[in-house]
């Protein structure tokens, strides 16, 4: 069985976590509050990620469509699957769809976007079906890349920055913002219910809270940072920009030396959105073996692959739509995919383990037997 | 555009089904060739230009119903 180290889930966990988000921000509807809703969100997600982690290290070695089939049976179990089957295969077209707007806007503007996203999705097929300990060795060497070119920007920025855009902190009231706060949980903290898929690889079943933590932390970081640079260059106006990551790094300007690097995101947003397209494809084709007992995944991520760039198409009819539904519809659609269902499989899967542990009656007579059979031959 | 649909999905089907028919692997065979269909459908329908209704938008009616939001809000 093919196994990944814990440095290689956690960087695949940190770029599937930066995704779309690192182009498209997080929070969204309170301007310069944004990055406290970000703050919210990792922090709303800080005990599912605790939930998540511990249902792994419950089935270590399982996937989650062995997991759901132990916990409730072949038919519950069917629906489970199939349930995250559709949800990762949607991810993946959501974020194929976000990535070719974003090529379509920024640079091929002439292409068709069916031809940039059946390009992109050539690759993502490919990572897929080589497999996830692929991924994992392909994700140790870019995302030092993607936080290095993040990094670099941000620190050429801040002679573009005005910190006077943050203020006024807390103008959209606490309520407003813990709500803007929830959409930032569901995307793109949430998502990370689809690792659950991928984890079974691991080879130490302990091993998942550590992932969980550490590609949270690291990616919540790098998110709030982002949004505040966006905030510090952009101003309050931020939230009207399709991608306000490659609006606020175009901006950048040292003398006549260093101008118009708003490319350096598109090859880090371009390595996020693979690395995450590949986890959910992945993740989606596990599904589809699982459901109708394949031996092998590889034999359908082609097909399944075009299936998931055509829905990606299908979605919506343009990018102010795609926009509406992620902010308005996304934060509901997600809960029971992320919150219900996960919180479902965790109380099952406690209940299952005590019960495991619990030793039965036939079993307690006869260590207390054996027990006092011994105490009598000492005597 | 049709034809190039249909000359791709010849060559895909060429690479994918001959080896699992040769090798007797009938149930990968066969839901392959359900998403093959599947995939094909929309592949052609996409090229001959036919509004295939997006489930995104079923979603959406579906959480403006159960939250009580009007379309749109």
């Amino acid at each position: 069985m093919v196994k990944i180290t814990n440095k290689e889930a956690i960087c695949i966990a940190v770029l599937f976590l930066l995704g779309s988000n690192i182009v498209i921000g997080s929070g969204m509807d309170v301007q310069n509050d944004n990055w406290i809703a970000g703050i919210f969100g990792f922090a709303y997600f800080v005990p599912f990620a605790f939930m998540y982690a511990r249902i792994q290290a419950l089935h270590g070695g399982k996937d989650l469509p062995e997991i759901a089939n132990h916990l409730f049976g072949r038919v519950f179990g069917f629906i489970i699957t199939a349930v995250y089957t559709w949800y990762s295969l949607h991810v993946g077209a959501l974020v194929l769809r976000n990535f070719g707007e974003f090529v379509k806007i920024t640079t091929l503007t002439e292409t068709p976007l069916l031809v940039i996203m059946l390009s992109f999705s050539v690759i993502i097929i490919a990572a897929a079906r080589l497999g996830i300990e692929v991924m994992g060795r392909l994700s140790t060497y870019a995302l030092p890349l993607v936080v290095l070119i993040l990094v670099f920007m941000e620190a050429m920025s801040v002679s573009q920055m005005n910190f006077d855009f943050v203020k006024p902190v807390f103008v959209h009231g606490f309520q407003k913002i813990a709500r803007a706060g929830f959409s930032a949980f569901t995307f793109p903290f949430g998502e990370s219910v689809i690792f659950l898929g991928i984890l079974y690889s691991l080879k130490k079943r302990e091993s998942a809270y550590r992932i969980y933590m550490t590609g949270m932390v690291i990616s919540g970081i790098i998110l709030v940072t982002l949004t505040l640079m966006n905030i510090f260059i952009l101003g309050p106006v931020e939230g009207d920009f399709y991608f306000p990551s490659h609006s606020s790094f175009s901006r950048i300007r040292l003398g006549d030396f260093l101008q118009r690097m708003e490319g350096t995101i598109s090859v880090s947003y371009a390595i996020t959105c693979f690395i995450k397209a590949s986890v959910c494809l992945f993740v989606a084709c596990k599904g589809i073996a699982s459901v109708f007992g394949l031996s092998d995944y590889r034999f359908i991520t082609i097909q399944t692959g075009l299936i998931m760039t055509y829905l990606a198409f299908i979605l919506y009819k343009n990018t102010v739509e795609m926009e509406n539904w992620v902010i308005n519809v996304y934060k509901y659609y997600a809960i029971p995919f992320q919150i219900v269902i996960p919180l479902l499989i965790w109380i099952r899967a406690e209940f299952k383990n005590r019960k495991g542990k619990r030793p039965k009656k036939s079993e307690e007579l006869e260590i207390n037997g054996g027990e006092q059979e011994e105490a009598g031959n000492e005597f | 555009m049709f034809i190039a649909v249909l000359a791709g999905y010849i060559l895909l089907g060429i690479y994918e089904f001959v080896p699992l028919y040769k090798e007797k692997r009938w149930r990968e065979f066969y839901v392959n060739l359900a998403l093959t269909l599947i995939s094909f459908t929309a592949a052609f329908l996409i090229s001959v230009n036919v509004k295939i209704p997006s489930p995104a938008m079923a979603i959406e009616m579906i959480i403006n119903f159960l939250t009580g939001k009007q379309e749109g809000t």
